[in-house]
């Protein structure tokens, strides 16, 4: 076995998802009927056992050498090529990172463009880029009113306007959110 | 076929051609400049925007990115030591040694005159094979379609040169997601999940913007700072004038390189990082003065500068020929065929003639302007790099943003975007070579496609997939790709053993 530190924690969470993809496809192509299901089983089992190995090569990193050159123990950190190497700090970025995205996706899903672009770049450049409050303002409304030039009066793009018009009738029009799922 | 590149000729000199050539172009440098971004991310960010766009418009801007990335990161590899594209890495070598002697102006003219020459051979070569190519590709049946992609993505998991099982299996996985939502091949729905969503399949724009634009944000916010420090450049116009004329004192040097670039650009996943160190390596190797290079030499630039872009001519022969992508380009350049209903292969090359030398006159256009853009205004350009990353990530965000929703005006695109880079981030981590993954989701209909289409013309029976010639030859080189690297790889392991011993 060996130790599971951050990195080899990701590549595992990786795999065991990679693993539920597959599994799915190949055991959900079970319902289809002849041809239907032969590319997903064709490709989905080879694919599954590569994932198996691969998961099992990252447990008993021993296992990938055939003979092992030199000694030291099961428990001796064994490097990892595909190893990321990043350091808790770094890691707290990129959380930081997917935090801003996922923020500035839940703000276009309620506020719409208009309104998310000029708060979204007013924050990140304050917050992210230290860019003065003022600055970060101004930035933030010099480009949203080029997109707003650019999409609606040059390319004629609609760009979603947000649910919260919907909520609150009569302003703004409002935007209809596509069903993920029939009924909902 | 050249009663079209006539039409296209005439079309290329229209202005909003011009316009579109210009603007890929332009995009191309500023990416090619900034250290990190790149042509993959370029294309990527301007993908959704040509929904709606003439297509012949929308090609030439994105060979106006693809022409000139690679000569738009020359530009910082000079000036600044830091190679704008993995592509460029050589040229650091001799132009950051030139560019310390006061050379700089010099260097830039030699790179911007290489790239140039280097893509015209690549993109001659190009045009003179099609014919062949025409004929080559009606010898292929379904059945060795199948294996081309087999090929395809066995050959861009060597060259990724990660984890050969984890290239495979991404590579599956890719084509396991192409397999969701409706099947043309079938006309029916699966592994839907009962989802409205999922009844079109997972679309490759927000994929690919998730995949190559949102997560390489994520890689290089995370990371931080300049990437490139000095912003004190000055460049003569004298010597920019005088290196572009100086190429041509290398002719042998500049040869080698476009042909190194050309025929390792067509091999699925060599590209032009392999291309630029095999060229320059040759050219030392076989130099009477190989102690020249690495100090500031002119014909070190050339070597690498002529190879790096003389890929582009060899990498659109298997995406235009068969729809094999090559590299993320191409992957992104197939994206923009399915965009615009266009099916590369047989029918681009017999009914969408207009398509391909938009491309090849788009890539040749854009390379020129790039010359002279390089050659007027390199010390200016070399700036761009310069630009915190910071300052360039929520851009990069609003635009990917942006274009996701605007292809279909649908804001679950937008989730499965933030979905795709989260992904992406995280098999980058792990070592999957995205790429693979994503050439494995363009190709997954065609691989289906191909597969029953095959059972269909022999009646269900699997020999029809070992007996044709062409599907025997690309299984024998399968077989011989795979057990070269076995035996590499125990090689390895053994050599590993001899000498820890």
């Amino acid at each position: 076995m060996m130790h599971l530190n951050r990195d080899r924690a990701l590549n595992l969470i990786v795999y065991a998802v990679l693993m539920v993809f597959v599994s799915s496809i190949v055991i959900g192509s079970h319902v289809y009927e002849g041809r239907q299901r032969m590319v997903p089983l064709v490709i989905g089992i080879p694919t599954m056992l590569l994932l198996v190995g691969i998961t099992v090569v990252e447990l008993w990193p021993g296992l990938a050498q055939f003979n092992k050159a030199k000694g030291g123990g099961e428990d001796e950190p064994v490097p990892v090529a595909t190893a990321s190497g990043i350091n808790a700090g770094r890691w707290q970025r990129v959380v930081t990172i997917f935090a801003w995205l996922i923020g500035f996706f839940v703000l276009i899903l309620i506020f719409g463009y208009y309104l998310s672009v000029p708060l979204f770049l007013a924050a990140f450049f304050n917050r992210e880029a230290e860019v003065a409050l003022r600055k970060s303002i101004l930035i933030a409304i010099g480009v949203s009113v080029a997109l707003f030039l650019l999409f609606n009066l040059l390319l004629d793009i609609p760009l979603w306007p947000g649910i919260l018009p919907m909520v609150i009738p009569s302003i703004l029009g409002g935007g209809s959110i596509p069903p993920l799922y029939r009924g909902l | 076929m050249f009663e079209a590149f006539g039409d296209a000729l005439v079309q290329m000199f229209q202005p909003a051609s011009m316009l579109a050539i210009f603007f890929g172009m332009a995009v191309g440098v500023i990416f090619g400049i900034i250290p990190g971004l790149g042509s993959v991310i370029a294309m990527t960010l301007l993908l959704p925007f040509t929904f709606g766009w003439d297509p012949i418009l929308a090609m030439y801007a994105f060979a106006g990115i693809m022409g000139t990335a690679s000569t738009g990161g020359a530009v910082p590899a000079i000036l600044l030591n830091t190679p704008g594209t993995i592509a460029n890495v050589c040229t650091t070598f001799d132009g950051y040694p030139m560019a310390q002697r006061g050379e700089g102006g010099r260097a830039l003219g030699l790179a911007a005159s290489a790239s140039a020459l280097g893509t015209l051979f690549s993109i001659f070569v190009l045009a003179a094979l099609l014919p062949l190519a025409k004929l080559m590709i009606l010898a292929f049946g379904a059945p060795d379609i199948f294996w081309l992609i087999i090929v395809g993505l066995l050959a861009v998991t060597f060259a990724s040169r990660q984890n050969m099982a984890k290239g495979i299996a991404a590579g599956g996985v890719g084509i396991l997601i192409a397999l969701i939502g409706f099947s043309p091949v079938f006309g029916k729905l699966r592994f839907s999940l009962g989802s409205e969503y999922l009844w079109d399949g997972i679309e490759v724009v927000p994929l690919a913007v998730g995949f190559f634009a949102l997560s390489e944000l994520i890689a290089y916010t995370s990371r931080g700072g300049t990437i490139a420090q000095k912003s004190d450049i000055k460049v003569g116009i004298k010597q920019l004038l005088q290196g572009a004329m100086e190429v041509f004192k290398y002719p042998g040097i500049l040869l080698r390189g476009s042909v190194i670039g050309t025929v390792i650009g067509a091999i699925p996943g060599a590209g032009g990082a392999v291309s630029n160190f095999l060229s320059y390596t040759s050219a030392k190797q076989s130099s009477k003065t190989p102690e020249l290079f690495g100090t500031g030499f002119a014909g070190g630039i050339v070597a690498s500068e002529s190879a790096n872009d003389a890929k582009d001519g060899g990498i659109l022969l298997p995406t235009l020929t068969f729809g094999i992508p090559g590299n993320g380009e191409m992957v992104i350049l197939m994206g923009a065929f399915v965009l615009h209903g266009i099916q590369p292969g047989r029918d681009l090359l017999v009914n969408r003639l207009d398509v391909v030398w938009a491309i090849i006159l788009g890539v040749i256009g854009a390379q020129l302007l790039t010359t002279v853009v390089i050659l007027l205004a390199g010390g200016y350009l070399a700036r761009i790099a310069t630009v915190p990353v910071r300052y360039i990530a929520p851009f990069v965000a609003v635009l990917s943003f942006i274009g996701v929703y605007a292809v279909r005006s649908n804001i679950w695109d937008v989730l499965l975007a933030v979905a795709a880079a989260i992904a992406g981030f995280g098999l980058r981590k792990a070592g999957f070579p995205i790429i693979t993954l994503v050439i494995g989701f363009v190709l997954g209909e065609l691989a289906e496609k191909s597969f029953v289409q095959s059972l269909q013309i022999a009646g269900g029976s699997y020999s029809i997939f070992f007996s044709r010639p062409v599907s025997i030859i690309l299984i024998l080189l399968i077989v011989g790709t795979l057990g070269y690297n076995l035996y590499k790889a125990i090689k390895a392991n053994v050599d590993s053993k001899v000498t820890g011993a």
